[in-house]
């Protein structure tokens, strides 16, 4: 038996697991080497020292203590709830703020929705108007890959007017353009060619003459935008973009129609005007400019 | 030959009949096992008398593992509330003590990985050079003073000491108990025990050679 064999052996032949036939080669070999001498008495030492520990004595109260921790259930679970929390706080803390930026993400885009409309709202100011926004930008990524722009929307395709919990209360104003009284020729059709375009914004709209203009000063792009979807989904009404100005061409009936789009901001229009176009005949066409600022 | 013959079928009942009460002593269950099964059978007061029957145990393995009494106290009531609420998972009703100590190790494990990372544990006497770690005897108060200061070292020791190492010391050292009932415990066979053993008495020898007095 060499050194490192009797060294392993200690613990077995102290606690008299060993062979005899071991225990034999075991005792003979401590007899003869006093490193492993030296080494199984501090292995007995430290063995004797563990089993002189004291046994400790169960405090008074141990089994009233049990009871009362079952009975306090309800309440130690709280407590580790927060102890819980505590420990996890750092994680618990940024998944609120997940939460919270979440929350507040969603908020501001029900509030000013994505896609153009944002740009709509920064290049309202000045010359680049919405409906240039809206057109310009072909070359930017189409989100909407088979869905034309609004300056190519001649078929009318119907577009869903997006659901906006915020009214907002734009600022309109009305201009009749038309001559008054001779709105109706000797034959009772409308014979507008003769209106003199009165409003100098729409004057870059050329030949082309309005039978009235409105002009919206919309707070918000997105209504500005629902009103152009609204305006351009229509089959019936014929609709051209001319810089920042819708021109819609519409049936002299479907005139309530066009009123009620503008009904949520209370437009002013001139009464007078309107029950003259009102009395038009059903073939008759109105071309009304709708600009936007 | 005739009275072999006469004796024999007495001899025969005889064997039977202390075979027959060996059986039925190895059938009858422990007291352990009747409380459990008392307590399972909806008789709360049984509890009562398995913590009595085990308290002492739980106690020092609680103390052993974090050095201060209020709080072996406390975990050691933590470690009885578990096992009265996770009674009826035990599977084997006969093997309650093995299931204690398991439930036991691990809510110590817990603990003093907690009270560690609060840096409740300082090991100071690990840094005092002047212990000289000597076995004495007698009822003088040096004597106890000399005692309790070596048992102190020998803690702080295993409190470095990995939890594997430590445990099997502490059921077998400390609490004396026999392979088998370690081997359930740590579920690991006897051979493993026993290494495990050897090797955790030795670096416990190692670790506390720099305080033996030079032999």
């Amino acid at each position: 038996m060499n050194c490192t064999d009797c060294q392993n052996q200690f613990s077995d032949f102290i606690d008299d697991e060993i062979s005899l036939k071991l225990a034999r080669n075991f005792k003979n070999h401590i007899a003869d080497c006093s490193t492993c001498t030296a080494e199984w008495q501090l292995f007995q030492q430290t063995v004797a020292t563990l089993h002189s520990f004291p046994v400790q004595k169960v405090p008074a109260g141990f089994i009233m203590g049990i009871h009362e921790k079952l009975e306090q259930q309800p309440m130690a679970k709280l407590k580790g709830w927060f102890s819980f929390m505590t420990r996890h706080k750092l994680t618990f803390a940024s998944s609120l703020a997940t939460l919270m930026v979440g929350i507040i993400g969603a908020s501001v885009l029900q509030l000013s929705p994505l896609d153009n409309e944002q740009t709509l709202a920064h290049k309202s100011d000045g010359d680049n108007t919405i409906i240039q926004a809206m057109t310009v930008d072909t070359n930017q990524t189409n989100y909407y890959p088979g869905t034309p722009y609004l300056a190519q929307n001649s078929a009318n395709i119907p577009l869903p007017i997006p659901r906006n919990r915020i009214q907002f209360t734009p600022v309109t104003q009305s201009a009749p353009t038309g001559g008054n009284n001779s709105i109706l020729d000797s034959r009772g059709s409308p014979n507008l060619s003769h209106y003199a375009f009165s409003n100098p914004a729409l004057s870059h709209l050329g030949t082309t003459s309005p039978d009235m203009a409105i002009t919206v000063h919309a707070r918000s792009a997105a209504y500005q935008h629902a009103l152009i979807r609204q305006l351009t989904a229509n089959q019936s009404w014929q609709t051209q973009i001319s810089g920042n100005t819708l021109l819609v061409t519409l049936p002299c009936n479907q005139l309530a129609t066009f009123q009620n789009l503008f009904a949520p901001i209370d437009p002013h229009i001139n009464p007078n005007d309107l029950s003259r176009l009102s009395k038009l005949s059903s073939a008759s066409r109105l071309t009304i400019a709708v600009a936007f600022h | 030959m005739e009275l072999f013959f006469l004796l024999a079928p007495l001899l025969l009942i005889a064997a039977f009949s202390l075979n027959a009460q060996d059986v039925m002593a190895d059938d009858a269950p422990d007291e352990t096992t009747t409380l459990v099964r008392a307590v399972l059978q909806g008789d709360k007061q049984s509890y009562n008398r398995l913590v009595l029957l085990y308290q002492s145990r739980i106690y020092n393995l609680a103390f052993n593992y974090v050095k201060n009494e209020e709080e072996a106290k406390d975990l050691a009531q933590d470690i009885f509330v578990t096992a009265y609420k996770a009674l009826y998972k035990l599977r084997d009703d006969t093997k309650f003590g093995a299931w204690l100590y398991q439930i036991g190790l691990n809510h110590c494990r817990n603990r003093y990985k907690r009270l560690k990372r609060r840096g409740y544990f300082t090991n100071k006497s690990l840094d005092d050079e002047t212990i000289s770690l000597q076995l004495t005897s007698g009822e003088t108060p040096e004597h106890e003073l000399e005692q309790q200061r070596t048992i102190t070292l020998v803690r702080d020791t295993i409190a470095t000491m990995n939890d594997g190492e430590k445990e099997i010391l502490m059921l077998r050292d400390l609490q004396g108990m026999p392979y088998e009932e370690i081997s359930e415990i740590l579920d690991i066979p006897l051979g493993t025990v026993k290494s495990k053993l050897s090797r955790a008495r030795t670096s416990l020898k190692n670790k506390l050679k720099r305080f033996y007095p030079k032999l």
